[in-house]
């Protein structure tokens, strides 16, 4: 039986997927410098997920091989998502208080061990529903 | 053809090099097998210890407290990582995996050496730590006491890290076995469903136990380091752990059961002479429940998380509940006006419809908050999971074994020592935990080495008599089953190449299997469960 | 020559097309694993970030962006060099591949060396994880204010350190791909274990593309 022929990138599309890759790390590094606010965090995932596609896609052949490849690393991100994602829907929510009817009491009742003091001085504690 | 193959993978060669250096996945599967039964039997005196303990309400009868809490630890660790986890895929997938595929090997037959080795390290480290004075936290580690104890923690974690890697190991090959080299004609909607139930635990053991491995790690740096991740007063969070450890543990779970529920598809649609009800269900449903399984890990968790994080937790969990009920009704319908014949494997089907069932639901009552409140930390959610594990994948792993016996020896055992083995285990596994719902819905807590001064210890005294009463008669069924068994190998009538008369393709090669699997390239003329189109010869009247 | 004639077909594949495919998706389910395993870490990341907003912020700035962007160069570059590697082989050229690999092999060694003269300083300022955080404050280290700094720590460590630890396995990797190069092992027939080493080689410079921002660059 013959060998299939495999593919072979061009020395070109690896070249400027690598200078992609540096101009995309100059950008982090730059807009570092400024302040977005809580869309900083986003901002930052966002381009290292665009660096890493550009990795995943050329460096690691994903672009041209089967298929099944990409599922499975796909796959594998969106359960870090959910692993993270749903972890924090307890850490985020440890204030909640909820009375017997499922109705809200509080959300901002008081557990000190886990508030920066200069994060949380200026919201309101509310009372009830 | 009914006759004994003389030379097959047993005794290809005979060298205990050939052995230990073997790249044949049947001499691997066959490896894990006595090593995980190996370890059922320490794990299950460890159990029968406890069950004396507890005969009478004060503390002390044949163990101290910190030996007490040393061995519900050990017996929760050994039997969950050293033998349920590998059980039915390292063990029974490795022997029949790759014939049912008709191929000649898995993927990567080093890496299923190296896999087993893993095993056998991991499972050392475990029994150096139970040599150094065992782990007293409970086979859950949880935080803060597992990082301030004095105990062996650190080689306990340590070596359930190692094992995760073996079961790692056998969940990567299993995927690209399964994607890359079935034989040509089985399409993934003709593979049986064992197979499929193979591949969605394969992929959960991908998937999880990294997890694992990280958290283990973690309660190393935190008891080495002090990193304080865990620890409140350094800003920690004790909950963090519970997070990680049941991010696997949960899937874990279904790492357990979805393999045996594989299992039972085959065993009933054999013993019904019927094909499967609903096959693409049963294959999808075995998918849904790898993805659900990853959804609902805090319902471990509900006392200790956030409210709005149990509620969510609990909304999935109940979910989670449905594509198992769906394999249930595909069972019962299968049996529906089938050709049912009652030998062991069968009984054994029957046990895990019942036991399963009853595990399932009493999950359903756990996953209502309010109820579980109560219920939390009581017998109620030892006899719920003992259900599940034990009544589950422990039954359907028995009925695998005794359905797959005869292609492993070529020999058959005796029917009916094994159908007393069966009867007497429903019997006595119910006895034992039936009085453990009863008794945790009084409010008897678990990991408690006494139970005198409470409201209902005299109560609780009457079950725990007719718990302990019952696990005796499950070793008695287990020391019958070991005797019938081990006698069968040299002794057993010769079984043939298909003594139950089944369809899928590794009855179609002799017995005890050839070293390459098949004599000949195996044809793929029919479905896996075409009973309506085929009649396949027993070999066995 | 065909591989099948060759010693490295493997005997239980049907030909050596599925060898190769079902080597690729062993890998790839293998990273899969990695993948999951510092997940662990950028959850605990998350969460202690998202209770300590403002010490993650103060604490990042003890860390070098210099040496840390310095660092996220020399990585993606390796991993040019690692992909060239492949290619070379794949187009008959052994010898190109040989210097790739082994500058790939020098770009992991300068990562590991710009990462000790980090650790170094953090030893030097007392920016250590858990029990044994104990800032010095010496004119070159930075005062880190807010709660519990030494979660920060205690993650940049864990995270930097078990980084470093695949670097020091890729780096062994490819010492046995360049053994077996200078060999004539690999041929356009057979490279297959110079793309799966690739593999982990890029998973590797992945993993960094993530916790430089995550590390240096926050705020």
């Amino acid at each position: 039986m013959s060998n299939h022929e495999h593919h072979i990138t061009p020395l070109s599309t690896y070249l400027i997927v690598f200078t992609s890759l540096l101009i995309l790390t100059g950008i982090t590094v730059f807009s570092a410098q400024f302040d977005f606010g809580s869309f900083n965090i986003i901002l930052a995932l966002m381009i290292a997920s665009l660096k890493s596609s550009l990795v995943l896609l050329f460096f690691m052949h994903l672009y041209y091989d089967n298929k099944i490849n990409l599922a499975f690393i796909l796959a594998s991100v969106i359960f870090l998502g959910i692993f993270i994602g749903i972890t924090m829907i307890d850490t985020n929510y440890r204030t909640t208080l909820y009375d017997v009817r499922g109705k809200l009491v509080d959300d901002q009742a008081p557990i000190e061990n886990f508030k920066s003091k200069s994060h949380h001085s200026d919201i309101e504690h509310k009372t009830e529903h | 053809m009914r006759e004994y193959l003389e030379k097959n993978y047993l005794n290809e060669e005979t060298t205990i090099k050939s052995w230990l250096l073997t790249l044949d996945h049947k001499r691997i599967g066959l490896m894990y097998l006595f090593a995980i039964m190996f370890f059922f039997a320490i794990g299950g005196f460890l159990a029968l210890f406890i069950r004396l303990e507890l005969l009478t309400p004060a503390g002390g009868d044949i163990l101290d407290k910190d030996t007490y809490n040393v061995f519900y630890t050990l017996h929760g660790a050994i039997m969950i990582f050293m033998f349920i986890i590998p059980s039915i895929p390292a063990a029974m997938g490795n022997l029949i995996l790759p014939v049912m595929l008709g191929t000649k090997d898995v993927a990567f037959p080093r890496l299923n050496l190296a896999s087993w080795y893993i095993y056998v390290v991991g499972s050392s480290i475990g029994i150096f730590s139970i040599v150094s004075g065992g782990v007293d936290t409970g086979w859950t580690f949880y935080t803060p006491y597992s990082s301030s104890t004095d105990t062996a923690v650190i080689s306990m974690t340590f070596a359930v890290l190692v094992l995760g890697f073996s079961s790692i190991f056998t969940g990567i090959n299993f995927i690209v076995t399964v994607h890359k080299m079935r034989a040509p004609g089985i399409t993934w909607f003709k593979m049986p469903l064992f197979i499929w139930s193979l591949y969605a635990t394969a992929l959960i053991q991908i998937l999880a136990t990294p997890v694992i491995a990280v958290t283990m790690l973690l309660l190393i740096m935190e008891r080495t380091f002090q990193v304080g991740i865990f620890d409140p007063a350094m800003g920690g969070d004790p909950v963090l752990f519970q997070h990680f450890f049941w991010f696997y543990s949960h899937p874990a779970v279904y790492i357990m059961i979805l393999p045996g529920m594989g299992i039972i598809s085959e065993l009933i649609s054999t013993f019904s002479k019927k094909k499967i009800f609903g096959y693409t269900y049963i294959a999808a449903s075995s998918m849904a429940i790898a993805l659900f399984g990853f959804l609902v890990w805090g319902h471990h968790m509900f006392t200790a998380e956030s409210e709005f994080a149990a509620l969510v937790f609990s909304v999935i969990t109940y979910l989670t509940a449905l594509p198992s009920g769906v394999k249930i009704f595909n069972w019962l319908a299968t049996l529906y006006k089938g050709k049912i014949s009652f030998e062991a494997p069968m009984l054994y089907a029957i046990n895990f419809l019942l036991l399963f069932a009853i595990g399932g639901l009493t999950g359903i009552f756990l996953g209502t908050l309010s109820v579980d409140v109560m219920l939390h930390d009581t017998y109620f959610v030892v006899a719920h999971f003992h259900y599940v594990m034990m009544g589950g994948t422990v039954i359907a792993f028995l009925g695998g074994l005794h359905y797959w016996w005869p292609k492993i020896w070529g020999r058959m055992y005796s029917e009916k020592w094994a159908r007393v083995s069966a009867v007497l285990i429903f019997f006595g596994f119910n006895l034992t935990f039936i009085p453990q719902f009863i008794m945790g819905s009084q409010g008897m807590p678990r990991r408690y080495w006494q139970y005198d001064g409470m409201l209902n210890t005299e109560l609780f005294q009457f079950y725990h008599i007719l718990s302990t009463v019952g696990s005796s008669m499950i070793a008695l069924s287990f020391l019958i089953m070991l005797v019938y068994l081990l006698h069968s190998i040299k002794n057993g009538k010769v079984a043939g190449s298909n003594p139950w008369g089944a369809l899928t393709l590794e009855w179609q090669t002799p017995s005890p299997t050839p070293a390459h699997n098949f004599l000949e390239e195996p044809k793929i003329t029919h479905g896996p469960y075409a009973y309506d189109e085929v009649e396949a010869e027993r070999t066995i009247d | 020559m065909s591989l099948e004639k060759t010693k490295y077909f493997q005997h239980h594949f049907v030909d050596p097309e599925q060898q190769y495919e079902s080597s690729k998706l062993g890998m790839w389910a293998f990273l899969v694993t990695e993948v999951l395993t510092f997940a662990g870490f950028f959850c605990a990341y998350a969460i202690f970030r998202a209770w300590n907003p403002d010490m993650f912020i103060n604490a990042h700035k003890a860390l070098d962006v210099v040496m840390g962007g310095t660092n996220t160069v020399v990585l993606i570059t390796s991993s040019l060099t690692m992909a060239l590697a492949i290619r070379y082989i794949q187009i008959n050229n052994s010898r190109a591949a040989l210097i790739n690999l082994v500058l790939t092999l020098i770009f992991a060694g300068m990562f590991l060396v710009i990462k000790y003269f980090e650790y170094e300083h953090k030893f030097h300022c007392g920016h250590l994880p858990g029990a044994l955080y104990n800032p010095h404050i010496a004119p070159d280290c930075v005062a880190i204010e807010g709660n519990n700094p030494h979660v920060f720590f205690s993650i940049y460590f864990m995270m930097t350190g078990l980084h470093g630890i695949h670097v020091i396995a890729g780096m062994g990797l490819i010492v046995w791909l360049i053994i077996r190069t200078i060999k004539g092992h690999f041929t356009p027939a057979y490279y297959t274990p110079v793309e799966m080493v690739g593999l982990f080689w890029h998973l590797v410079d992945l993993i960094w593309i993530f916790l430089f921002p995550l590390l240096y660059l926050i705020g």
